[in-house]
C-alpha cells in the first residue's frame, strides 16, 4: 500500500508541479499572481472533454490543440486585461485575475451544468504493476508528462530567442526596453505560455478525474502553494515542492482520514509560512 | 458650518468629517435612519423584503468589516469566509451540543476569530513580507477552515450542516417575531460603520493608512508596521464573526458551503469594492446595489446555477479595470464630499 500511495502522490504531485510552473513563469515575469490558474486548467479539461466528444478521438491526442487553444486565451488576456492596469495597485491586478477565475468557472457550471464527466483514453483501464505498487498507466503518463512538460518550459526559456527575452524581462524590465525588447509584447507571451503550460496539465489530469467544474479549483490552489513554497520564480523550487505536496497529500489520505487530506495539506502550507515565510526554498521578497 | 475655514494640511489633516457635513446631509440621514426603524412597522409589509433587507445589511456588515485591514490598510484578505464560519459554528456548536446561549456563542466566536487573526496575521506581516503574501495565505486560511468543516464531521456536521432547532427564548437569539432580527442586523450594521468611522479618524486611522500607502516611510515615520497591520486585521476578523453567528441564528441552519466557502470571501470583497473600499460607506452601497441584484438573479435564473456568481466575478473584473476606486470613489475628489464619505 505504501509503494502505490508514493507512486500516486508522485503522479499528483507531477501535475501539481507543472500547474505551479505555469503560474510561478506568469508571476516570475509579469509579476502577477495568476487567481485564475485553477479556472484555466479546468477550462482545458473542458476542451479535452468536447475534443473527445466531438471527434471520437483518443483524448491525448487533444494535447495540440488544448495547449495551442490555452496559450491563445493567455496571450488575450494578458493583452485585453492585464497590460491595460500594469500601472495600478498589484492587488488590484489580483483580484481581476481572481475574478477572471470566477467568470471562468460559473461560466462553465451555467453552461455545462454540475455534472460529472469522464473521458476514456485507451490506456484507461490498464494498471501497471511494479513489485508492491499498483498504479494506473494514465497516472504513469502524467507523471512522465508533466516531467517533460517542465523540462519543455525549461529548455524553451534557456535556449530559444523569445525564452531569452521572457528571462530578460524577468530580471530587469527597464533594461529589457532598453535594449529593443517590446516588455508588453513579451508580458503576453509569458502569460500565453503560464496558460498553455496549464492545458498540457489538463490533458493529463482529464483521464483521471471526474470532469466538473470544480475540477481545477484543488490544482489552481495547490499551484499556489507549489509556488509559495517552491519560492516565487523559483521553477525547480516549485517542481521539487510540487511533488512533495502531493506525496505528503496522498500519504495523509491513505494512512490517516481522505477527507481531511487537502486541509492537511492546506495546514501543512500555513505551519511552513510560519516557521519559513519565504518559502523552503525562497529568499526574502520584501517591500522597498 | 463652515467647513473649509483653513486650508492649511495641518487642520485638513482631521477634517471635520461627518458632523461638519451640513445641515441636508444631517437631515437626509436621519430621515433614512428613521425610515428603516419604521419600515418593518408598514402594514402588510412582506417578509421577504425585510429578509433582503437583513441580507444588505449583513453584507454591508461584511464588507464594512473587510474594508477595516482590506481598505484602510491594503491587506486584501480572500479568506474572510472563515471568520463568518468561525462565528457561525462556535455559536452554533455551543448551543446545540452543550445548550449554551448564541449569545454567549457570539463573544466566543468573536474571540476566536481574533486569535485565528493573530495567528495568520503575525507570521505574515512578521517580515514585512509584501501584500501578496498575505492574500494567499488568507486563502489557504479559508481552504483550511472550508475543508475542515466539510471533512471533520464529527466537530462541524460536515458537508450535511448543522440545523439549530427552535427554542422561543430571547435569550437564545430566537424570536418569535421575526422582525428582530432586522433590528439587531440593523443595529450590529450601526455598530460596524461606527467603528469603521472612528477608526477612520483616529490616529490609529492615519496609521493604518499611511503604512498601506508606504511602509517603509510609515515605519520610519515611528509607526509599528506589524502590530498595525495585525490590529487592524483583529478587528476585521472580530466583526465578521458577530455576523457570522447571526447567520446562524437568522437561519438555524447553516453548512460549510454557506458560510465558509471561498466564492462568500469574494462576495465580500466584490462588495467593498463595488462601493469603494476607502470609505466606512462604500461596502454598504454595494451591499445596497449587488445583493439586490444578485436576489433577483438567483430567483430569476433558478435552473441556471452559478450565473449569480459569474456576475460578481465580471463586476469584479470590471470594477478594478475602469473604476478602481468604486461608486464612491468619484466623489473622493470634492473635499466637501470627501468629508462626508470619510475617504
Amino acid at each position: 500500500m505504501f509503494w502505490s500511495a508514493l507512486a500516486n502522490g508522485l503522479a499528483l504531485g507531477a501535475i501539481y508541479a507543472l500547474v505551479g510552473a505555469g503560474l510561478n513563469l506568469i508571476f516570475g515575469v509579469v509579476k502577477v499572481i495568476n487567481f485564475a490558474q485553477g479556472a484555466l486548467v479546468m477550462m482545458g479539461v473542458y476542451a479535452v472533454y468536447w475534443f473527445a466528444e466531438l471527434t471520437g478521438m483518443d483524448p491525448y491526442l487533444s494535447l495540440p490543440l488544448v495547449v495551442l487553444f490555452l496559450g491563445v486565451f493567455g496571450y488575450f488576456v494578458q493583452l485585453g486585461i492585464i497590460n491595460r492596469v500594469l500601472t495600478q495597485e498589484r492587488t488590484s491586478q489580483l483580484l481581476i485575475t481572481f475574478g477572471l477565475g470566477m467568470v471562468i468557472e460559473n461560466g462553465a457550471l451555467a453552461l455545462w451544468g454540475p455534472n460529472h464527466r469522464s473521458v476514456l483514453t485507451f490506456i484507461s483501464d490498464d494498471i501497471l504493476i511494479l513489485g508492491d505498487a499498483r498504479i494506473r498507466l494514465v497516472s504513469v503518463v502524467a507523471i512522465f508528462g508533466a516531467a517533460a512538460a517542465v523540462g519543455l518550459l525549461l529548455w524553451f526559456l534557456d535556449f530559444t530567442r523569445v525564452g531569452t527575452a521572457i528571462r530578460a524581462v524577468a530580471q530587469q524590465p527597464d533594461s529589457a526596453e532598453l535594449s529593443g525588447i517590446n516588455v508588453k509584447r513579451i508580458y503576453s507571451y509569458a502569460f500565453a505560455m503560464g496558460a498553455a503550460t496549464t492545458g498540457f496539465a489538463a490533458v493529463l489530469i482529464a483521464p483521471i478525474y471526474d470532469i466538473q467544474p470544480l475540477v481545477g479549483e484543488v490544482f489552481g490552489v495547490m499551484a499556489f502553494i507549489v509556488v509559495v513554497l517552491g519560492g516565487l520564480g523559483n521553477v525547480a523550487g516549485a517542481a521539487i515542492a510540487g511533488v512533495f505536496l502531493g506525496l505528503a497529500q496522498t500519504l495523509f489520505a491513505t494512512y490517516v482520514d481522505p477527507q481531511m487530506a487537502v486541509a492537511f495539506v492546506f495546514a501543512l502550507f500555513l505551519v511552513i509560512l510560519f516557521i519559513r515565510p519565504t518559502g523552503i526554498f525562497g529568499r526574502a521578497l520584501r517591500v522597498a | 458650518m463652515k467647513i473649509n475655514k483653513t486650508k492649511s494640511p495641518s487642520s485638513s489633516l482631521r477634517s471635520p468629517g461627518f458632523s461638519g457635513a451640513g445641515w441636508r446631509i444631517h437631515l437626509a440621514v436621519a430621515v433614512v435612519l428613521l425610515g428603516l426603524i419604521a419600515l418593518p412597522f408598514v402594514p402588510e409589509m412582506k417578509f421577504y423584503y425585510l429578509q433582503v433587507i437583513i441580507l444588505i445589511f449583513w453584507f454591508a456588515i461584511l464588507g464594512t468589516a473587510w474594508g477595516i485591514s482590506g481598505g484602510y490598510g491594503g491587506q486584501h484578505s480572500v479568506g474572510n469566509a472563515a471568520f463568518v464560519g468561525l462565528g457561525a459554528y462556535s455559536s452554533t456548536l455551543l448551543f446545540v451540543n452543550y445548550g449554551i446561549s448564541p449569545w454567549i456563542g457570539l463573544f466566543v466566536g468573536v474571540a476566536l476569530a481574533a486569535v485565528f487573526a493573530l495567528v495568520i496575521g503575525y507570521p505574515v506581516f512578521r517580515f514585512g513580507l509584501r501584500g501578496d503574501y498575505f492574500t494567499l495565505a488568507s486563502v489557504a486560511f479559508g481552504l483550511v477552515a472550508f475543508e475542515i468543516g466539510q471533512g471533520a464531521a464529527w466537530l462541524t456536521g460536515g458537508s450535511q450542516g448543522v440545523p439549530i432547532s427552535y427554542v422561543d427564548d430571547p435569550l437564545m437569539f430566537q424570536f418569535a417575531d421575526r422582525r428582530w432580527f432586522y433590528f439587531i442586523a440593523m443595529a450590529l450594521w450601526l455598530i460596524t460603520l461606527f467603528v469603521s468611522y472612528r477608526i477612520r479618524r483616529s490616529r490609529f486611522g492615519f496609521q493604518i493608512l499611511a503604512v498601506r500607502d508606504d511602509e517603509a516611510a510609515a515605519s520610519r515615520g515611528g509607526v509599528s508596521v506589524l502590530r498595525t497591520k495585525l490590529t487592524a486585521f483583529v478587528i476585521t476578523a472580530m466583526l465578521t464573526a458577530a455576523a457570522g453567528t447571526f447567520y446562524a441564528q437568522f437561519f438555524l441552519f447553516i453548512d460549510p458551503g454557506a458560510v465558509m466557502h471561498l466564492s462568500l470571501s469574494v462576495q465580500i470583497i466584490v462588495i467593498a469594492a463595488l462601493g469603494g473600499m476607502g470609505s466606512f460607506m462604500g461596502a454598504t452601497l454595494g451591499a445596497l446595489v449587488l445583493v439586490p441584484v444578485s436576489q433577483v438573479l438567483a430567483s430569476e435564473f433558478a435552473g441556471i446555477p452559478g450565473l449569480d456568481l459569474l456576475l460578481y466575478g465580471l463586476i469584479l473584473v470590471l470594477i478594478m479595470m475602469y473604476m478602481p476606486y468604486g461608486l464612491l470613489g468619484t466623489l473622493r475628489k470634492k473635499p466637501k464630499w470627501r468629508n462626508i464619505i470619510g475617504w
